[in-house]
Protein backbone atom coordinates (compact mmCIF):
# COMPACT_ATOMS: atom_id res chain seq x y z
CA UNK A 1 0.00 0.00 0.00
CA UNK A 2 2.90 2.46 0.65
CA UNK A 3 4.06 1.82 -2.80
CA UNK A 4 1.51 3.72 -3.86
CA UNK A 5 3.27 6.93 -3.44
CA UNK A 6 5.67 5.98 -6.16
CA UNK A 7 4.30 6.79 -9.57
CA UNK A 8 2.87 4.40 -11.76
CA UNK A 9 5.40 4.04 -14.20
CA UNK A 10 7.95 3.85 -12.00
CA UNK A 11 6.18 0.84 -9.88
CA UNK A 12 5.56 -1.20 -13.09
CA UNK A 13 9.48 -1.30 -13.90
CA UNK A 14 10.38 -1.67 -9.69
CA UNK A 15 7.84 -3.03 -7.74
CA UNK A 16 9.48 -6.42 -7.49
CA UNK A 17 12.96 -5.16 -6.78
CA UNK A 18 11.51 -2.85 -4.13
CA UNK A 19 9.33 -5.60 -2.70
CA UNK A 20 11.63 -8.03 -2.69
CA UNK A 21 13.94 -5.72 -0.71
CA UNK A 22 11.63 -5.01 2.24
CA UNK A 23 10.59 -8.61 2.51
CA UNK A 24 14.75 -9.69 2.57
CA UNK A 25 14.93 -6.71 5.39
CA UNK A 26 11.79 -7.58 7.63
CA UNK A 27 11.99 -9.38 10.52
CA UNK A 28 10.39 -12.92 10.45
CA UNK A 29 6.87 -13.17 10.76
CA UNK A 30 6.78 -9.32 9.89
CA UNK A 31 3.44 -8.45 8.13
CA UNK A 32 4.05 -4.91 7.88
CA UNK A 33 6.73 -2.45 6.98
CA UNK A 34 7.62 -0.60 10.31
CA UNK A 35 7.38 3.26 10.71
CA UNK A 36 10.48 3.83 9.55
CA UNK A 37 10.30 1.73 6.41
CA UNK A 38 6.76 3.33 5.80
CA UNK A 39 8.49 6.42 6.20
CA UNK A 40 11.55 6.04 4.08
CA UNK A 41 8.71 4.59 1.18
CA UNK A 42 6.21 8.07 1.63
CA UNK A 43 9.54 10.27 1.10
CA UNK A 44 11.24 7.62 -1.38
CA UNK A 45 8.12 7.77 -3.65
CA UNK A 46 7.06 11.55 -3.21
CA UNK A 47 10.98 12.16 -4.30
CA UNK A 48 10.95 9.47 -6.98
CA UNK A 49 7.78 11.11 -8.56
CA UNK A 50 9.73 14.74 -8.12
CA UNK A 51 12.93 13.29 -10.19
CA UNK A 52 10.79 12.02 -13.17
CA UNK A 53 8.65 14.93 -13.23
CA UNK A 54 12.19 17.06 -13.47
CA UNK A 55 12.60 15.53 -16.60
CA UNK A 56 10.70 18.35 -18.28
CA UNK A 57 10.49 21.71 -16.63
CA UNK A 58 7.32 22.00 -18.82
CA UNK A 59 5.45 19.35 -16.79
CA UNK A 60 6.39 21.34 -13.62
CA UNK A 61 4.12 24.15 -14.45
CA UNK A 62 1.32 22.22 -16.28
CA UNK A 63 1.19 19.80 -13.49
CA UNK A 64 0.98 22.46 -10.38
CA UNK A 65 -1.55 24.00 -12.96
CA UNK A 66 -3.78 21.52 -13.07
CA UNK A 67 -3.47 20.18 -9.42
CA UNK A 68 -4.22 23.40 -7.89
CA UNK A 69 -7.11 24.05 -10.70
CA UNK A 70 -8.40 20.25 -9.40
CA UNK A 71 -8.14 20.95 -5.76
CA UNK A 72 -9.80 24.33 -6.10
CA UNK A 73 -12.55 22.58 -7.94
CA UNK A 74 -12.77 20.08 -5.63
CA UNK A 75 -13.12 21.65 -2.60
CA UNK A 76 -15.84 23.78 -4.21
CA UNK A 77 -17.76 20.90 -5.07
CA UNK A 78 -17.53 18.65 -1.64
CA UNK A 79 -18.51 21.85 -0.01
CA UNK A 80 -21.56 22.62 -2.66
CA UNK A 81 -22.67 18.51 -2.73
CA UNK A 82 -22.88 18.78 1.42
CA UNK A 83 -25.19 21.68 0.70
CA UNK A 84 -27.44 19.96 -1.57
CA UNK A 85 -27.55 16.30 0.45
CA UNK A 86 -28.31 19.07 2.81
CA UNK A 87 -30.98 20.46 1.28
CA UNK A 88 -32.16 16.53 0.20
CA UNK A 89 -32.09 15.64 4.09
CA UNK A 90 -33.19 18.37 5.85
CA UNK A 91 -35.92 20.51 2.90
CA UNK A 92 -35.21 24.00 2.37
CA UNK A 93 -37.24 24.75 5.91
CA UNK A 94 -33.90 24.74 7.85
CA UNK A 95 -31.74 26.48 5.17
CA UNK A 96 -32.05 29.91 4.68
CA UNK A 97 -30.47 30.53 1.22
CA UNK A 98 -33.75 29.36 -1.17
CA UNK A 99 -31.98 28.13 -4.27
CA UNK A 100 -32.33 24.19 -3.84
CA UNK A 101 -32.19 23.25 -7.53
CA UNK A 102 -29.92 25.22 -8.36
CA UNK A 103 -27.77 24.36 -5.98
CA UNK A 104 -27.32 20.73 -7.21
CA UNK A 105 -26.92 21.93 -10.36
CA UNK A 106 -24.22 24.06 -9.39
CA UNK A 107 -22.91 20.33 -7.89
CA UNK A 108 -23.45 18.18 -10.36
CA UNK A 109 -21.84 20.90 -12.81
CA UNK A 110 -18.70 20.99 -10.58
CA UNK A 111 -18.44 17.38 -10.12
CA UNK A 112 -18.26 17.67 -14.05
CA UNK A 113 -15.29 20.28 -14.12
CA UNK A 114 -13.48 18.03 -11.48
CA UNK A 115 -13.79 15.03 -13.71
CA UNK A 116 -13.02 16.26 -17.10
CA UNK A 117 -9.73 18.12 -15.47
CA UNK A 118 -8.43 15.01 -13.87
CA UNK A 119 -9.13 13.53 -17.29
CA UNK A 120 -7.52 16.50 -18.99
CA UNK A 121 -10.56 17.32 -21.23
CA UNK A 122 -9.59 20.94 -20.46
CA UNK A 123 -12.78 22.21 -23.09
CA UNK A 124 -15.55 20.26 -21.39
CA UNK A 125 -13.75 21.83 -17.53
CA UNK A 126 -13.71 25.33 -19.56
CA UNK A 127 -17.71 24.84 -20.21
CA UNK A 128 -17.95 23.58 -17.05
CA UNK A 129 -16.59 26.68 -15.56
CA UNK A 130 -18.73 28.79 -17.74
CA UNK A 131 -21.66 26.94 -16.39
CA UNK A 132 -20.68 28.13 -13.24
CA UNK A 133 -20.82 31.95 -13.76
CA UNK A 134 -24.25 31.20 -14.84
CA UNK A 135 -25.36 29.86 -12.20
CA UNK A 136 -24.11 31.72 -9.87
CA UNK A 137 -24.53 34.82 -11.84
CA UNK A 138 -28.79 33.64 -11.36
CA UNK A 139 -28.08 33.06 -7.75
CA UNK A 140 -26.53 36.46 -7.20
CA UNK A 141 -29.06 38.53 -9.50
CA UNK A 142 -31.61 39.53 -6.80
CA UNK A 143 -28.40 40.77 -4.34
CA UNK A 144 -27.51 42.77 -7.40
CA UNK A 145 -27.84 46.16 -5.54
CA UNK A 146 -26.03 45.28 -3.02
CA UNK A 147 -23.12 43.65 -4.46
CA UNK A 148 -22.40 47.29 -6.36
CA UNK A 149 -23.15 46.32 -9.88
CA UNK A 150 -22.69 43.74 -12.74
CA UNK A 151 -18.70 43.29 -12.22
CA UNK A 152 -19.63 41.26 -9.19
CA UNK A 153 -21.38 38.70 -11.96
CA UNK A 154 -18.32 37.34 -12.96
CA UNK A 155 -16.47 35.38 -9.67
CA UNK A 156 -13.12 36.35 -9.70
CA UNK A 157 -11.43 33.45 -8.42
CA UNK A 158 -13.42 31.45 -10.68
CA UNK A 159 -11.95 33.55 -13.37
CA UNK A 160 -8.61 32.90 -12.45
CA UNK A 161 -8.78 29.10 -12.34
CA UNK A 162 -10.10 29.27 -16.10
CA UNK A 163 -7.40 31.28 -16.94
CA UNK A 164 -4.95 28.60 -15.76
CA UNK A 165 -7.27 25.95 -17.58
CA UNK A 166 -7.45 28.10 -20.90
CA UNK A 167 -3.62 28.68 -20.57
CA UNK A 168 -3.24 24.41 -20.43
CA UNK A 169 -6.04 23.79 -23.24
CA UNK A 170 -4.28 26.54 -25.44
CA UNK A 171 -1.26 24.34 -27.41
CA UNK A 172 -1.06 20.38 -27.16
CA UNK A 173 1.98 20.11 -25.81
CA UNK A 174 1.00 21.33 -22.43
CA UNK A 175 -1.49 18.10 -22.17
CA UNK A 176 -0.47 15.42 -20.27
CA UNK A 177 -1.04 12.04 -21.74
CA UNK A 178 -4.28 10.36 -20.82
CA UNK A 179 -3.94 7.69 -18.48
CA UNK A 180 -6.64 5.84 -15.86
CA UNK A 181 -8.65 8.04 -13.93
CA UNK A 182 -11.12 6.05 -11.88
CA UNK A 183 -8.10 5.27 -9.06
CA UNK A 184 -6.88 9.56 -8.93
CA UNK A 185 -10.90 10.50 -9.31
CA UNK A 186 -11.42 7.96 -6.15
CA UNK A 187 -7.80 9.30 -4.57
CA UNK A 188 -9.54 12.84 -4.98
CA UNK A 189 -13.07 12.01 -3.98
CA UNK A 190 -11.64 10.21 -0.57
CA UNK A 191 -9.60 13.18 0.16
CA UNK A 192 -12.18 15.99 -0.80
CA UNK A 193 -14.16 14.37 2.08
CA UNK A 194 -11.45 13.98 4.60
CA UNK A 195 -10.26 17.77 3.50
CA UNK A 196 -13.92 18.60 4.20
CA UNK A 197 -14.19 17.25 7.36
CA UNK A 198 -10.91 18.48 8.66
CA UNK A 199 -12.09 21.65 7.73
CA UNK A 200 -14.94 21.53 9.84
CA UNK A 201 -12.73 19.57 12.88
CA UNK A 202 -10.26 22.97 12.27
CA UNK A 203 -13.66 25.25 12.52
CA UNK A 204 -14.78 23.82 15.32
CA UNK A 205 -11.29 23.84 17.32
CA UNK A 206 -11.08 27.14 16.69
CA UNK A 207 -14.74 28.31 17.91
CA UNK A 208 -14.39 26.21 20.90
CA UNK A 209 -11.12 27.98 21.83
CA UNK A 210 -11.33 31.75 20.25
CA UNK A 211 -13.91 34.62 20.10
CA UNK A 212 -16.47 34.02 17.83
CA UNK A 213 -15.26 36.90 15.36
CA UNK A 214 -12.28 34.67 14.93
CA UNK A 215 -13.89 31.43 13.92
CA UNK A 216 -16.60 34.21 11.60
CA UNK A 217 -13.01 34.72 9.57
CA UNK A 218 -11.95 31.60 9.59
CA UNK A 219 -15.17 30.71 7.71
CA UNK A 220 -14.98 33.28 5.02
CA UNK A 221 -10.70 31.75 4.78
CA UNK A 222 -12.16 28.84 4.03
CA UNK A 223 -10.82 26.28 6.62
CA UNK A 224 -10.69 23.57 3.54
CA UNK A 225 -8.57 25.38 1.44
CA UNK A 226 -6.18 26.30 4.04
CA UNK A 227 -6.02 22.58 5.34
CA UNK A 228 -5.12 21.71 1.76
CA UNK A 229 -2.94 24.14 1.36
CA UNK A 230 -0.76 22.74 4.44
CA UNK A 231 -1.34 19.67 2.95
CA UNK A 232 0.75 19.91 -0.27
CA UNK A 233 2.94 22.66 1.08
CA UNK A 234 3.82 19.29 3.61
CA UNK A 235 4.18 17.33 0.51
CA UNK A 236 5.92 19.82 -1.45
CA UNK A 237 8.69 19.96 1.38
CA UNK A 238 8.69 16.09 2.06
CA UNK A 239 9.23 15.27 -1.75
CA UNK A 240 11.83 18.12 -2.67
CA UNK A 241 8.85 18.81 -5.40
CA UNK A 242 7.79 22.17 -6.54
CA UNK A 243 4.43 21.18 -8.17
CA UNK A 244 2.59 20.67 -5.32
CA UNK A 245 3.54 24.01 -4.25
CA UNK A 246 2.59 25.48 -6.92
CA UNK A 247 -0.84 24.04 -7.01
CA UNK A 248 -1.39 25.85 -3.72
CA UNK A 249 -0.07 28.96 -4.78
CA UNK A 250 -3.04 28.52 -7.55
CA UNK A 251 -6.19 27.66 -5.24
CA UNK A 252 -4.77 30.31 -2.74
CA UNK A 253 -4.24 32.98 -4.96
CA UNK A 254 -7.87 32.23 -6.67
CA UNK A 255 -9.44 32.40 -2.97
CA UNK A 256 -7.77 35.40 -2.28
CA UNK A 257 -8.98 37.03 -5.64
CA UNK A 258 -12.28 36.15 -4.71
CA UNK A 259 -12.17 37.71 -1.63
CA UNK A 260 -10.62 40.80 -2.49
CA UNK A 261 -13.57 40.84 -5.11
CA UNK A 262 -15.96 40.65 -2.51
CA UNK A 263 -14.08 43.30 -0.60
CA UNK A 264 -13.68 45.77 -3.20
CA UNK A 265 -17.57 45.31 -4.32
CA UNK A 266 -20.24 44.29 -1.38
CA UNK A 267 -21.67 46.54 0.68
CA UNK A 268 -24.81 47.55 2.37
CA UNK A 269 -26.04 46.31 5.95
CA UNK A 270 -25.07 42.73 6.85
CA UNK A 271 -21.55 42.93 5.30
CA UNK A 272 -19.36 42.72 8.34
CA UNK A 273 -16.27 44.29 5.76
CA UNK A 274 -13.29 43.89 9.20
CA UNK A 275 -14.16 40.10 9.16
CA UNK A 276 -13.68 39.72 5.22
CA UNK A 277 -10.36 42.06 5.40
CA UNK A 278 -8.94 39.75 7.88
CA UNK A 279 -9.77 36.36 5.90
CA UNK A 280 -8.57 37.95 2.74
CA UNK A 281 -5.23 38.70 4.78
CA UNK A 282 -5.05 34.89 5.65
CA UNK A 283 -5.68 33.99 2.00
CA UNK A 284 -3.08 35.97 0.83
CA UNK A 285 -0.60 34.93 3.43
CA UNK A 286 -1.10 31.63 2.52
CA UNK A 287 -0.58 32.02 -1.16
CA UNK A 288 2.52 34.07 -0.51
CA UNK A 289 3.35 31.75 1.84
CA UNK A 290 2.89 28.70 -1.27
CA UNK A 291 4.89 31.04 -3.41
CA UNK A 292 7.96 31.10 -1.76
CA UNK A 293 7.90 27.44 -1.56
CA UNK A 294 7.37 27.40 -4.74
CA UNK A 295 10.03 29.28 -6.32
CA UNK A 296 12.77 27.83 -3.33
CA UNK A 297 11.94 24.63 -4.41
CA UNK A 298 11.92 25.29 -7.78
CA UNK A 299 15.47 26.87 -7.93
CA UNK A 300 17.07 24.19 -5.28
CA UNK A 301 19.34 21.56 -6.92
CA UNK A 302 18.73 18.15 -4.92
CA UNK A 303 22.34 17.03 -3.88
CA UNK A 304 23.57 13.29 -4.46
CA UNK B 1 26.68 14.04 -0.96
CA UNK B 2 24.00 12.81 1.34
CA UNK B 3 24.43 10.79 3.79
CA UNK B 4 22.81 7.55 2.67
CA UNK B 5 24.38 8.25 -0.88
CA UNK B 6 27.64 7.81 0.49
CA UNK B 7 27.31 3.94 2.23
CA UNK B 8 25.87 2.90 -0.87
CA UNK B 9 28.72 4.09 -2.30
CA UNK B 10 30.90 2.54 0.41
CA UNK B 11 28.77 -0.51 0.86
CA UNK B 12 29.57 -1.07 -3.58
CA UNK B 13 33.60 -0.60 -3.41
CA UNK B 14 34.12 -4.57 -2.97
CA UNK B 15 31.87 -5.49 -5.76
CA UNK B 16 28.34 -5.81 -7.23
CA UNK B 17 25.09 -5.91 -4.35
CA UNK B 18 21.50 -6.21 -4.95
CA UNK B 19 19.31 -4.11 -2.69
CA UNK B 20 19.11 -6.20 0.28
CA UNK B 21 23.36 -6.79 0.66
CA UNK B 22 24.26 -3.13 0.18
CA UNK B 23 21.67 -2.21 3.19
CA UNK B 24 23.52 -5.58 5.30
CA UNK B 25 26.48 -4.15 4.04
CA UNK B 26 26.37 -0.66 5.21
CA UNK B 27 25.26 -2.23 8.11
CA UNK B 28 28.07 -4.22 8.92
CA UNK B 29 31.07 -1.62 7.57
CA UNK B 30 29.52 0.73 10.21
CA UNK B 31 29.16 -1.76 12.84
CA UNK B 32 25.58 -1.43 13.01
CA UNK B 33 25.52 2.19 12.82
CA UNK B 34 23.55 2.29 9.16
CA UNK B 35 20.47 1.33 9.09
CA UNK B 36 19.08 2.14 5.02
CA UNK B 37 15.26 1.95 4.92
CA UNK B 38 14.91 0.32 1.33
CA UNK B 39 13.11 3.58 0.09
CA UNK B 40 15.76 5.49 0.85
CA UNK B 41 18.38 3.19 -0.28
CA UNK B 42 16.51 3.30 -4.23
CA UNK B 43 16.38 7.07 -4.00
CA UNK B 44 20.00 7.13 -3.52
CA UNK B 45 20.38 4.19 -6.51
CA UNK B 46 18.44 6.26 -9.04
CA UNK B 47 20.00 9.50 -8.29
CA UNK B 48 23.31 7.26 -8.75
CA UNK B 49 22.00 6.05 -11.72
CA UNK B 50 21.52 9.34 -12.96
CA UNK B 51 24.35 10.59 -12.34
CA UNK B 52 25.93 7.77 -14.04
CA UNK B 53 27.90 6.68 -10.97
CA UNK B 54 26.07 3.46 -10.36
CA UNK B 55 25.17 1.11 -13.03
CA UNK B 56 22.71 -2.09 -13.25
CA UNK B 57 25.51 -4.98 -12.78
CA UNK B 58 23.09 -8.17 -13.48
CA UNK B 59 18.70 -8.60 -13.59
CA UNK B 60 17.62 -12.20 -12.41
CA UNK B 61 14.90 -13.44 -11.01
CA UNK B 62 15.21 -14.70 -7.35
CA UNK B 63 11.66 -16.67 -5.60
CA UNK B 64 9.80 -15.72 -8.42
CA UNK B 65 10.76 -11.74 -8.50
CA UNK B 66 12.79 -9.80 -10.49
CA UNK B 67 16.18 -8.79 -8.83
CA UNK B 68 19.00 -6.02 -9.81
CA UNK B 69 22.46 -6.32 -8.77
CA UNK B 70 24.49 -2.88 -9.21
CA UNK B 71 28.20 -2.02 -9.39
CA UNK B 72 30.67 0.84 -9.11
CA UNK B 73 31.37 2.52 -12.14
CA UNK B 74 34.86 4.70 -12.96
CA UNK B 75 33.15 8.16 -12.14
CA UNK B 76 31.32 6.65 -9.03
CA UNK B 77 34.76 5.43 -7.69
CA UNK B 78 36.53 8.53 -8.25
CA UNK B 79 33.68 10.73 -6.38
CA UNK B 80 33.30 8.53 -3.14
CA UNK B 81 37.49 9.04 -3.13
CA UNK B 82 36.60 12.71 -3.78
CA UNK B 83 34.01 13.00 -0.58
CA UNK B 84 35.98 10.80 1.44
CA UNK B 85 39.16 13.03 0.91
CA UNK B 86 36.78 16.02 1.76
CA UNK B 87 35.85 14.08 4.95
CA UNK B 88 39.58 13.01 5.90
CA UNK B 89 40.26 16.80 5.46
CA UNK B 90 37.23 18.10 7.07
CA UNK B 91 38.37 15.63 10.34
CA UNK B 92 42.00 16.96 10.30
CA UNK B 93 40.75 20.21 10.95
CA UNK B 94 39.48 19.40 14.22
CA UNK B 95 41.31 16.00 15.46
CA UNK B 96 44.96 16.11 16.71
CA UNK B 97 44.43 19.46 18.21
CA UNK B 98 45.01 20.33 21.41
CA UNK B 99 41.27 21.68 21.93
CA UNK B 100 39.90 18.35 20.76
CA UNK B 101 40.91 16.18 23.65
CA UNK B 102 38.79 14.66 25.64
Amino acid sequence: MWLLAYPGEYRREHDEELVGTLLEAAAPGQEWPSAREAGALLTGGLRTRARLAAASPLRMWTDGLRLGVIVYLAVACAGTTGLSLHYVVFGTARGNLGYPDLVHLEAAVLAIGVVALVWAAYEVGLAAMAGMVVIQGVMMWNDLPLLGGPVALIPAGLALVAAAVAALAWHPSLRPARRPWPARLTALALAAIALETLGFLALDAVTLTAAPALSRVVVVAQPELLVAAAVLLLLALLGLDPRPALAATVFAAADAAGQVQTLAVAHGPGFEAAVFAQATLISLATAALALAVTVLSARRRVPI
Amino acid sequence: MREPTFHVLAALLDGSLHGYGIIKRAHELSDGRVRLAAGTLYVALDRLRDAGLVEVDREEVVEGRARRSYRLTGAGREALRAEAERMAAAARLVLGRSGARP
